[in-house]
């Protein structure tokens, strides 16, 4: 889980900062640059997408897995169970945030990577997107979904290889997923806003 | 005398006791559990392994918020076998907290409320007059229960068994300095050994996983020179046994952490990791750790 899962926030890390060209206020030149040198280098890019969509099946059939075997660890549950430890609402519902950002992921990839560019601009096809407010909503209702996952995510990760579960770590992992899901989230938000 | 809501009162008998004549300190005491406190109880009874089992409720009155929680059901079991009914069965050893016999889910909290504290360290005194207090078993299907509140926990055994041992000279005793540990080892060590082995961390965790208990008993072993003859193997074969008794994996939750009456900390189980890491893939050039013996 770790493992694919560090390589996917190395993948988001990218994306964000590539994808903050989009607030640039230049009508998009340097986003539409940013697209066309990433769609001219294939040879790169082609593994690349393959590395990742590899490690996301390996995480959701680890994710799947795990939590069938955890079903199967307590088959008579409490008729009460109260938290008094590091229980959240991200640790609690990382497999259902981790299925939004599944399905996000299509929807995502299907509007944006194979959706029709406005007079070959994928910036204006991104403009006319976050115009809608369902569209815009929708995103900001996943962002958040997606910062809740990355939190938990990063430090079970960080306990996982080995590291620590210092309480330094857990506030390493609060800041890196906000900064990570709240930059995405700039983008529709300001989008929707200006335009 | 049938009737549940008059469990517990035991009055009739300490005014028995009084009129005949067993002393001044038996009238004291009878006085003090004059209607101080009465709770109700929600406990989960089951009369064997393959009985569904359910709950039943019971109140409890004439306590006094000095006795123990455990004391408190020996009052409820007392007035129950007196009734002819069959007494609540739970698990109860030292009653000082060191043993880890003691075993019940208070208010969906393992060993109830404190911290650092088993259930017969815990104190009617946390709970307020005329509450309703549930009471279940430790929940795992690793620890299948025997009978009302009592589990079943021979599978920490055997994962003990698989590895959490060291090898020993036999003949005359090595002399006590020949191994040197620093202090600040020795502590550490310490603090990963006093796990008492209850299942608290088991109890409390959504994935039911032994990680904490696997944690402390590799760690204290393995981080001592005594340890070292069978730490590669230790590690990977108490995880290969954990996962064989059916307890489940850690998400990093730290629950465990916040009910273990020992207080052990989760950094531990960050070691257990390393050391699953360093035995499997580092120090062992990927080969595998043979567990069989």
């Amino acid at each position: 889980m770790a493992l694919t899962g560090l390589m996917w926030y190395g993948f988001l890390v990218g994306h964000l900062a590539g994808n903050l060209t989009l607030l640039s206020g230049d009508s998009g030149a340097a986003f539409d640059e940013y697209a066309g040198f990433l769609e001219s280098i294939p040879q790169f890019i082609i593994p690349t997408e393959l590395i990742l969509l590899l490690a996301l099946a390996l995480h959701v059939y680890c994710a799947v897995s795990l939590s069938r075997e955890a079903a199967a660890a307590r088959p008579i549950g409490y008729r009460q169970l109260r938290s008094v430890g590091g229980r959240s609402v991200a640790s609690r519902s990382m497999i259902w945030s981790g299925l939004l950002i599944l399905v996000f992921l299509g929807v995502h990839i299907f509007t944006f990577k194979y959706g029709d560019r406005i007079d070959g601009s994928l910036f204006r096809l991104v403009q006319e997107t976050f115009g809608h407010a369902i569209w815009a909503g929708f995103y900001l209702i996943v962002m958040v979904a997606l910062g809740l996952h990355l939190w938990h995510a990063l430090r079970s990760a960080f306990q996982t290889l080995g590291l620590s579960a210092r309480p330094t770590l857990r506030r390493l992992s609060i800041a890196f997923c906000t900064i990570i899901a709240g930059g995405f989230a700039l983008i529709p938000a300001t989008m929707f806003l200006g335009g | 005398m049938s009737d549940r809501t008059h469990v517990g009162c035991g009055c009739q008998r300490g005014a028995s006791h009084e009129g005949a004549g067993h002393g001044g300190a038996a009238v004291h005491v009878d006085e003090r559990r004059v209607n101080v406190m009465s709770v109700r109880l929600r406990v989960w009874r089951q009369k064997h392994a393959g009985d569904k089992g359910g709950f039943v409720e019971y109140d409890a009155g004439r306590l006094t918020p000095d006795m123990s929680f455990l004391e408190m059901l020996d009052v409820v079991n007392e007035d129950l076998q007196r009734d002819g009914d069959e007494p609540i069965a739970f698990d109860s050893d030292c009653r000082e907290g060191i043993c880890g016999a003691c075993s019940l889910v208070i208010d969906g909290v393992p060993h109830g409320p404190g911290q650092g504290v088993t259930t017969c360290q815990v104190y009617m005194r946390n709970f307020s007059d005329g509450a309703t207090i549930t009471i279940e078993p430790w929940r795992a299907q690793a620890f299948p229960v025997v009978r009302d509140l009592i589990v079943d926990r021979s599978a920490f055994d055997r994962i003990i068994g698989a590895g959490g041992y060291n090898s020993t000279n036999t003949g005359s005793a090595t002399d006590a300095n020949s191994a040197l540990i620093s202090q600040a080892q020795a502590e550490e060590a310490f603090d990963a050994a006093a796990c008492i082995g209850c299942g608290a961390c088991v109890a409390t965790c959504k994935n039911a996983s032994a990680m904490l208990f696997v944690a402390a008993k590799v760690k204290h072993l393995n981080i001592l020179p005594q340890g070292q003859p069978e730490r590669r193997q230790r590690t990977v074969a108490m995880l290969k046994a954990m996962d064989d008794e059916g307890f489940g994996h850690c998400t990093n939750e730290y629950e465990c952490e916040a009910v273990c009456p020992k207080e052990i900390s989760v950094e531990h189980i960050a070691f257990l990791n390393r050391e699953y890491l360093r035995a499997q893939v580092l120090s062992s050039g990927m080969r595998p750790v043979i567990t069989e013996a």
